[in-house]
């Protein structure tokens, strides 16, 4: 890949990557090593991507894919959600507590959580990303609605 | 607002730093890697290490005539042919004859809530498996001695769990007080159904819980039996030693066939003081299990892991089954609805995962595993809902 066309697509997918390595291992140090390894593996890579949908497409499963080796790590270290929300700088204390809920919850029902309501993904598309059953994604979003009961409230229908 | 536009709003504060990418287009011109991720995979490869060493094991041969006698014991036991479910795996054997020592994977089941499986490990000797039905002649003045067949799983020591000697009709820990058998009718019971003289094969049940497991994948599965020794009754403390090692399988891990429900309006618990009060927020329902979610008020507290002292242990306990009895009264009615309109009781509690979020998933274990395709409604609190629709009809 020529150093533009990376510069170009690091600029514009970073903070998703990031967002995402965040949502995976709630802790800012092991978000931005993920983000600099998938950035890595993006300037290696040779693959011709047809469109830049298919590049971010590329780049959730690689940032999983980090994640997951990432907690195979004996000594990753939990830091507070709190004291890392307090320097978003978010508009209201609402935003602060539906962040602070939903990164409260376990790792399986957070990514779903971010890829369904923060990147948009279909069930479907989750179901391929993270490379498991529909139906677990569906039961994941389930029993996390449950959890955020009084915070989201809408259904997900079958055709999301 | 939409819950969709709410959390991009929140998440959207999120931003990767610049020095992410100075520090990437360093690494690329310098054409260097990463050395803290390069450390860990040492680590990684280091346990695979372990691993392997301990599958490792030569022995002598053996068929596979009484592996398929256990097979086939448990398709009957699960009712697979007349109740087919995904939920029950069936590992293929070796096809030729393998060498006896180590372990051979024979079938999993996935309740919803955990994921039984069975393995055969040899060689062992009859008289292990018959000391570990003696619990009176392993004790003496100078403490308890006893065999125990362990395991651990993705190389992650100390142990995951103690695996169960399999019989078809218990899967529980030998409850002499349960069985109207002797202590000798049951040790030959167990010597029967689980135990091949001939090849010195035991069959095991490993426990794993479903909130331990990786999302997808396998996990490795290492058993090996351990020489325990409690000195003293009174601290029990225990000093285990590896007796033999069975090796490592690797186990693939399916996620269960489930059917949900999401009341639209929770439904209100309360006991007769007031002082109890939890809300149950949806159902779910797997072949082997259903679980009511409920949200209570200090959860983790209650159904958490307790983290207090020694003289905070019994009122903690206490607490907790006085919630547990007053859920289980609470969801004792429920039946499910099949389509051909007989019902199954399901109502009751038998185990409970940690609260999360003041929220805890409340398990009842079903006798017999169905088919989730074919259930239709379940009736509880007074009224009957079906499972693609949250209200009341």
């Amino acid at each position: 890949m020529t150093s533009e066309r990376f510069a170009a697509l690091a600029e514009k997918y970073m903070d998703t990557i990031y967002r995402l390595a965040y949502s995976c291992t709630r802790s800012t140090a092991d978000a931005d090593d993920v983000t600099q390894e998938v950035l890595i593996h993006l300037y290696r890579e040779e693959k011709d991507f047809q469109s830049d949908e298919h590049v971010k497409n590329w780049l959730m499963k690689v940032t999983i894919n980090q994640c997951r080796m990432l907690f195979r790590s004996p000594w990753r270290k939990a830091e507070p959600i709190d004291d890392y929300a307090e320097t978003l700088q978010m508009e209201n204390e609402d935003q602060v507590e539906l962040f602070t809920l939903v990164m409260g919850l376990e790792k399986k029902y957070r990514v779903v959580i971010h890829l369904f309501y923060y990147e948009g993904y279909s069930v479907k598309e989750i179901s391929e990303l993270l490379k498991i059953p529909e139906k677990t994604v569906r039961t994941r979003l389930f029993r996390a609605r449950a959890k955020l009961k009084n915070i989201l409230t809408e259904e997900v229908s079958d055709n999301d | 607002m939409t819950d969709r536009e709410r959390i991009q709003a929140a998440f959207s504060h999120l931003h990767a730093s610049p020095e992410d990418l100075t520090e990437v287009m360093k690494m690329t011109r310098e054409n260097r890697t990463r050395m803290k991720l390069a450390t860990r995979r040492i680590v990684t490869t280091g346990l695979a290490a372990v691993m392997l060493l301990g599958a490792g094991i030569a022995g002598y041969a053996i068929g596979n005539s009484f592996h398929n006698r256990q097979q086939e014991q448990l398709r009957a036991k699960y009712h697979v042919e007349e109740n087919p479910t995904n939920d029950f795996t069936e590992f293929s054997l070796p096809e030729e004859a393998s060498d006896g020592r180590g372990m051979t994977l024979l079938s999993s089941f996935h309740t919803g809530d955990d994921l039984k499986v069975y393995v055969d490990v040899s060689p062992v000797e009859p008289e292990e498996v018959e000391n570990c039905f003696r619990f009176d002649s392993q004790l003496s003045d100078e403490g308890w001695r006893f065999l125990s067949y362990d395991f651990d799983i993705d190389g992650v020591h100390p142990i995951y769990g103690t695996a169960q000697i399999y019989s078809p009709d218990s899967e529980y820990a030998v409850e002499r007080e349960r069985v109207e058998e002797t202590e000798e009718d049951v040790r030959q019971r167990y010597l029967r159904e689980a135990y091949d003289a001939e090849t010195k094969t035991l069959t095991l049940l490993c426990h794993l819980f479903t909130e331990d497991l990786p999302e997808d994948g396998s996990i490795e599965l290492h058993v090996y039996s351990s020489d325990n020794f409690v000195p003293n009754s009174e601290t029990y403390e225990c000093i285990s030693e590896i007796h033999h090692d069975f090796g490592t399988v690797s186990v693939p891990i399916t996620s269960p066939e489930v059917k949900t429900l999401l009341f639209s309006e929770p439904k209100a618990l309360k006991d007769e003081t007031g002082t109890m009060q939890a809300e149950i927020t949806g159902i779910e329902l797997s072949s082997g299990s259903i679980s009511w979610l409920a949200n209570i008020q200090d959860a983790e507290s209650i159904f958490g892991r307790f983290e207090g002292d020694d003289t905070e242990l019994a009122a903690y306990q206490q607490t907790k089954i006085e919630w547990i009895y007053f859920l289980r009264d609470a969801t004792a009615d429920a039946e499910l609805i099949f389509a051909d309109g007989h019902t199954v009781a399901c109502g009751g509690i038998n185990g409970e995962h940690d609260a999360e979020n003041g929220s805890v998933h409340l398990v009842r274990n079903l006798p017999d595993n169905v088919n989730i395709h074919d259930v239709k409604a379940i009736s509880i609190f007074g009224e009957t809902y079906c499972f693609d629709e949250a209200d009341g009809k």
